[in-house]
This record gives structure tokens, sequence and C-alpha cells, in this order.
């Protein structure tokens, strides 16, 4: 029995999801409020319908493109030899996205709980179980996405004491930041969404009933922008701004104040869940990388450059060590998911409609 | 076999004298001393005839019994019989069917007419079965307390005696170079899918053995993965679970000699059913369904996350426990690991004396293992008291499973996450669960995904997995099993609507 190698459209729902919620949940109150301040969660929202408008594009022109893989879209609307060289920059661009989930992940791990634990240790403990996981089947990747998703409605739980004594001041009066800092908070909020572009790698796994199952899946931002919007907003009632900005993950220092009769520190078992999604989120980008490669490189499966990819993360990452590099490494990210996220998939899908060879009749 | 001094291809031959039949056939039976070759002289008509059965196979007196209305018929009044356990052989029989049915427990009769052989083979094969008793690894408190026996005909018979249905097919294989051992794949043609059957039947014909022994032994060559803890393969020898399964587009296979069936595709919350569920309220049954799924964490978990406790995160405990917590732990001379790897070691020690020793000793053995042992450990020093509830609740929660193969998986499954747990926390048991996780989503049963209805999610599925719905509302068959037929029951309390209009 072979099971197709497709996905659902629900899959690719929570596949998108799980691309996008990663390893910057913890930090997005603290680099919301640092540029926003108390009104991050406007920026936020605003952020969440701009990229749910795109994906609605992006969802409109793959309908018109067809069921071709981006990649492949790339190699047509720019020539052989441009497109595989934009191909491979895609490429390297995954790689520093991987390389920056990994470093910040395991800064995280080791600043709360592992102060000890050398980091190559905590960077391996990170990447074998992603990498047992990528080496499958679309399929399991997705699998493995739907089921993990389970974990976001309990860390929704676990936030919910905040409301016992939530300080609503903190949010009045809406607005008061005046309307550049809230369009400066959108750059961190873009920061937070990316992984929305994975609509446009994922969806060439659709195949059957596309439409219908594609439409569904473009709507996966909604639930992460209420998700973003929840965490936000539940920080902000228990932190005034001016603590926010200091404090650098705000709720894990939520999790740690609040005290239970049975567990005390939840903050260490909202961390060990949050693992999980910020896993996920590495995963998905590892098998588009190792996918993207396999094809580029006509292989006939990704396991072994998917091991490549693995040890290039590792080891560069190795590199990177005081805390300063790690930031000025991570300033990269916004200007590359500019180009590569927003401007170059528009950019590619619009040239490709409007000068492809075989029109449809 | 072929180009052996035993070339059976050879037909019976067509003319020749008794003597030389009768040592044809023993040299074809490697001169066995339990083959019986008898002549039958008959004075009123001038004929002999041979008879040979294989002596331990037949049934003497039922072979009595048809010798003697054979020879009223044939010899008295010339007639050929006709019976349902007789058969008329052609001229081309071979010598290679004729020892094949031998084995299988047919007495031959061969008498020399016009000039050539002719054979009548009497199936008579001594059926030697125990009572059917309910099986000792699934006791249940209700429901029907028969289980299979060693005799597969037996075992059919209970199957068909509870699906009385048409679609019902029963396959026959032969299995074992030397030891031909009947095996059956049973299933219900209209529910279960065709692939899947097709998928069974590749995997039988492939198996090449030579000794088919138990089907414990043959569930490793048809598995899809003999490297995962996890049994793909549901195992039972209880008749109802069989025709249960069967009924929702399931396949068993059983082996004569075995009083078990392996019913696949497996799914792991098939593991933790158990008929008990389905016999009493749906309430009592969806209670301790989902007390058993949360066994299967206790068990994994529970000393890997005390280790993990103790040895990283004690704050993790409340402030009205960190004192008796640390006062126990205190004095203990070990790591929190080698502590719980002495409790876990001795109740496995104690599990398997149990099982070995006959029923009154194994208890007393349970009595000195576990009070005796327990108590001495602790007022010695080695083992803090604490690690004794924590692994004697571990070890409680491991034996709730229904499944003994499942049960033995969980027990493995706890010391891979007692190392994580010892080397990196939480943090560690995570990773671990992710990659219990991972495997389980890869993980298939006979191509069909292990975790069904989890991953891939399907919500109907929910209803006789993780909860038990009552009877009338579960209405289709599980997703996993693709079977063709979806629709299971209509709507049995359309009365309750009726009498409300």
């Amino acid at each position: 029995m072979q099971t197709k190698n497709e996905v659902t459209g629900w899959q690719l729902f929570f596949l998108i999801i799980q691309t996008q919620i990663g390893v910057g949940i913890l930090s997005l109150p603290r680099d919301l409020s640092v540029v926003a301040g108390k009104d991050g969660w406007i920026s936020l929202a605003i952020g969440g319908i701009l990229i749910q408008l795109l994906l609605l594009i992006f969802l409109w022109l793959l309908l018109r493109v067809g069921e071709i893989s981006y990649f492949d879209v790339l190699q047509k609307a720019f020539g052989k030899v441009i497109g595989k060289f934009l191909v491979i920059c895609y490429l390297i661009y995954f790689i520093y996205i991987l390389m920056v989930s990994n470093l910040s992940f395991t800064r995280v791990l080791s600043e709360w709980i592992y102060m000890d634990t050398p980091k190559w240790v905590l960077m391996l403990l990170f990447l074998l179980p992603a990498a047992y996981c990528a080496s499958g089947k679309i399929f399991h990747v997705a699998r493995f996405s739907m089921v993990i998703s389970f974990i976001l409605p309990v860390l929704i739980i676990l936030l919910l004491p905040v409301y016992s004594s939530p300080d609503y001041m903190n949010l009045f009066p809406i607005g008061s930041e005046g309307f550049k800092k809230i369009f400066s908070g959108l750059k961190a909020t873009l920061l937070a969404y990316i992984g929305f572009e994975s609509f446009l790698y994922f969806s060439k796994y659709v195949k059957s009933n596309r439409e219908k199952e594609l439409k569904k899946a473009a709507f996966s931002t909604v639930f992460v922008t209420l998700f973003y919007l929840f965490l936000v907003i539940s920080t902000q009632l228990f932190f005034h701004v001016n603590e926010t900005v200091i404090v650098p993950y705000s709720v894990l220092y939520i999790l740690k104040a609040l005290s239970f009769t049975i567990i005390d520190r939840i903050d260490l078992i909202f961390i060990s869940l949050w693992s999980v999604i910020a896993m996920t989120s590495f995963i998905n980008f590892l098998f588009i990388a190792s996918e993207e490669a396999k094809v580029l490189f006509n292989l006939k499966n990704h396991q072994r450059v998917l091991m490549v990819i693995m040890s290039i993360v590792f080891l560069t990452s190795l590199f990177i060590k005081g805390k300063q590099d790690i930031i000025s490494f991570q300033g990269l990210l916004f200007p590359a998911s500019i180009a590569f996220s927003f401007t170059l998939p528009l950019v590619t899908l619009i040239v490709y409609l409007l000068f492809r060879k075989d029109k449809r009749t | 076999m072929e180009g052996s001094a035993f070339s059976k291809k050879e037909v019976v031959h067509q003319t020749g004298s008794i003597q030389e039949l009768q040592e044809q056939v023993s040299y074809y039976c490697g001169n066995t001393h339990d083959l019986v070759t008898l002549q039958i002289k008959n004075d009123s008509i001038e004929r002999t005839s041979l008879m040979i059965y294989i002596e331990p196979l037949i049934d003497q007196i039922k072979l009595e019994e048809l010798l003697e209305w054979s020879r009223e018929m044939k010899w008295l009044t010339n007639e050929r019989m006709t019976s349902s356990k007789i058969q008329m052989y052609d001229a081309g029989l071979m010598f290679e069917q004729l020892v094949k049915q031998l084995l299988e427990g047919e007495a031959f009769l061969l008498s020399f007419e016009n000039n050539a052989w002719e054979v009548e083979g009497i199936k008579i094969p001594k059926e030697l079965s125990r009572a059917i008793e309910e099986p000792k690894s699934e006791q249940v408190l209700r429901g029907p307390h028969s289980g299979f026996t060693e005799s597969l005909s037996n075992n059919i018979y209970q199957i068909r005696k509870r699906l009385k249905t048409p679609h019902l097919v029963v396959k026959y294989f032969q299995v074992g170079r030397e030891s031909n051992t009947n095996s059956v794949l049973v299933y219900v043609d209209n529910i279960a899918n065709q692939l899947v059957v097709e998928e069974f039947i590749r995997r039988i014909e492939s198996i090449d053995v030579d000794v088919a022994h138990s089907i414990g032994f043959l569930e490793e060559m048809l598995e899809d993965d003999c490297f995962s803890p996890f049994p793909q393969f549901l195992v039972t020898e209880r008749s109802d679970r069989v025709t249960g399964n069967l009924s929702e587009g399931r396949i068993a296979y059983m082996l004569d000699g075995s009083p078990t069936a392996i019913i696949g595709p497996a799914n792991f919350f098939s593991f933790y059913q158990s008929p008990d569920d389905y016999n009493g309220r749906f309430i009592i049954g969806t209670f301790y369904r989902m007390l058993r799924l949360s066994s299967f964490i206790v068990a994994l978990l529970l000393p890997a996350l005390y280790i993990a406790i103790i040895s990283f995160h004690f704050e993790v405990i409340p402030e009205s426990l960190t004192l008796p917590t640390k006062r126990a732990v205190e004095a203990i001379p070990y790591p929190p690991l080698f502590e719980a790897l002495i409790l876990e070691v001795t109740i496995e020690l104690i599990r398997e004396a149990a099982i070995r020793l006959p029923f009154p000793l194994g208890q007393t053995i349970g009595v000195v293992g576990g009070l005796v042992i327990g108590d001495a450990v602790v007022n010695a020093g080695f083992v803090s008291n604490v690690m004794v509830i924590v692994v004697a609740l571990t070890a409680i929660s491991s034996f709730v499973v229904p499944s003994v193969e499942m049960n033995s998986t969980v027990r493995i499954l706890r010391f891979p996450f007692m190392l994580l747990a010892t080397f990196f926390g939480f943090y560690g048991v995570t990773v671990g669960l992710v990659i219990l996780m991972i495997h389980l989503i890869r993980l298939e049963s006979l191509g069909l995904p292990y975790l069904s209805p989890l991953a891939p999610f399907h919500k109907s599925g929910f209803r006789d997995t993780i909860f038990r719905m009552p009877a009338w509302l579960q209405n289709t068959r599980p997703s996993q099993t693709l079977t063709p037929n979806k629709i299971r029951q209509g709507f049995s309390k359309r009365w309750h609507y009726a009498n409300k209009k």
C-alpha cells in the first residue's frame, strides 16, 4: 500500500501555521513594545491583515499558475540561468533562516534553563529530532504539524491565569503612541509572520480538490494573528509597557511569577512545549530547503541533501557565539525576508502569468 | 527437494503387484514406521485392496465405521459409495499429492480394477483440541468468555458462528517448507479493502521458513517495521475481538497450532480497547478508555519526569512539598537514575519470576518482592520512598494495557526516557516525546497509518478511540482501514424521536 504523496487543505493550513509560529513568540511582546509602545498589538493586527491580504493575492495567482511548484515557476519566469541562480539564492536564504532559528532557540534555552550545558549539545538535541522528522515524506511532516498544533490551545490555557487580575489600563489610551510608532512596529510584526510564504512551497502537494483546499489553507494567517494578539495582549495586561521593554521573554516571566498548588514554575513546562513549536517551524523550513535542493541537483531523495544542510547549519552555528554576534546576524533577516518572502514571489508569479508561452485557452 | 532421492512427481503406477505398491508408498513416506499399509482381502470377489494411512493422524473409530460401510457397499452391491468425506481420485494422482494428503489425515483405499489402481481418499483426521476456555491474558468481566484453541477449524468455527455472512472469506495458505502448516486469512470481503487484503496475501506468500513455529514468529516477517518497539499487529485470543475487528474492515490471520490471531491493519488506539468497554455503559467505557490512555503516558514518563525534577528542576515542586521530598532524597547515596534503575529492574525481575512459577508460588514472589524488598530497600537507605511510590505507580500503569505486546513496549520505552531525563531534564524528555511522536506518525501497519485517527486527523474516528461514544452513534467504520463500505449501521434510536412527536 502506497499512500499518495499529497496533503489535504487542513494539513496545509497547519503546516503554514506551524511554519509561522516559531522561536519568535517568546520575544515578540518585547520586540513590539520596544518600537510601538503600548500600541504594539495594533501594529500586530494591521500586520496580520496585510499578510492575510498578501496570502489571498498569492492564492489568486497560484490558482492561475496551476499545479507546478514555485521553484519551477521561478525558472520558467526568468529563464533557466537566472532562475537557477534565484533558486540557489532561496536555498541560501532558507539555510540562513534555519541558522537564525537554531541560534535563537539554543540561546533561549541556555539562558533560561541550561546555563551550564554546552551549546552544541543543545543544538544537537534540537537538530537531530528535526532532521528525523524532515527526512520523511511530506505527509509525515504535515501530520506532525497537525498533531503538534494541539499544543497551541494548551499554551493559551497556561496563560489564562493572567486574566484573574488583568490591568486593562495598560492598553489605554488606545492609539496614543501615534501612527508613526504603530507603523514602525510593523517591521517587528512582519518578522513574526515569516513562514506565511510556505504556502507557495507547500501548495504543490495539494492535488485533489485543489481550489477548495487551497482556499481553506489561505486563511491560516487569521488563526496566527489571533494567537499572536492573545499572546501580546495577555502580556500587556500583566506587565506595564516600561516593564515589557526590559523583560526579554515576557511570557516566561509571567508564568514564573504565577504559582499553583500542584506545580510551581509553569514556565518550565511552557518552554518545553514551546520548544516543540519552535522545532516544527525549523522542520518545515528544513523540509522545503532539502526538497528544493533535491530538485535542483536532480537527486533521488532528499535525505542525503538534508544531512548536508544540517551539517552546514550545525557547523556554522558553532562559530557564532557571542550575544552581540547573534543579534547582528539576525539583523539581516528583515531585508532578506522582504526580498525573498514578499517581493520576489509577487514579481515572479506576475511575470510568469504575464509572459508565459503556453497560455490557457 | 528436487534432485533428492524422493522425486515425488511420479504418478501412482498403473500396473504392478500389491507388494510393489506397498513398498513404493512406504518409500515415499521415508519408510516411517507409523505408516500403516493394510491388505484387505475379500473372498467373494477375487480382489485385494490396500489401505494406507498414517496411524496417529487418523481417527481409528471413524475409520473402522467407514470401512465397514464401504465393504458393504462395494463388495456386496458393487456400488460406488458417495460421501462428503470420500473423494475419488483420477488416474493421474501423483505420489507427491498422495503423501501430502496422508499427512493431512487422509486414509487411502487403493484397489486394482480394470488394469489400474483406483484410489479413494477418506478424510478422517483426528481432532484433538482442548475445550474452549477464556484466554488467561485477556480476561473480561462481562461479555463472552470464549477464546481460541490450538485447532484452526475450531477457531474458524467460532468466527463463523458469530459472523454468519456470505461475505466472510476464509483463505488457506500453507507455510513452512517442512512443517506444511495450515494458516488462514479471514476477512469480510465487502468491508475490507481489497488492496489491503492483496498486500497481506503478498506478504504471506513471500514467507519462506522451514517450520512455522507460531504466529508470533511469522508476525516479524509480516510487519512493516521490525525495528520499531511498537507491535504492528493486534494479537488476540478472543473470538469476539476478532469478529469486532473484522466488521471494521480489518483482516485476521491465524496459524494452525496457535490459539492466537493477528489482526491488521492495527492502530495505536486499538491496543487500548477492551471488549469490556463495549459491554458496559458508555460513560464508564469512556472513563476507562481515558484511564488506560493516560496510563500509557504515566507508565512512559513518570519515572523520567521524577528524575528530571529531582536532578534539574527542583523548583517545579510546590513549596509545601519541597521539604518532604528533599528530606527523602537527600540521604540517598546514588544519583536518581541509578536509584530508579535498581527498582525498575527489581520489578521486572519479580514480574518475570511470577510468570515462570506456578500460580500459588507466583503470588508469594509478588508479596516477597513487592512488600519485603520495597520496605527493606527504603529502610536500608538505598532508595528513597518517593522513588518507590513512583516506580510502583509506573508498574501498575503499565499493566493496565489490555494488550500484552503494548504493555512490554511501554516498559521498554521508559528506559531511554529515564536516560534523557538524567542528562537533559525536561527538554530531554520533550525531545524523546517528539522523536516518539515522529516515529508513531511514520509507522505503518500493512501500509496504513498507525496513529490514525490522530494523524492523519479524522474527527469521526475519535468516537471509538479516546472516547467510547454510545453504540448507536458509532455509525461509521474507522477510516484507517480504507473500507469501501463506510456506513456501519443505521440510526437505531429512531423510536426515541418517534415517541417525542
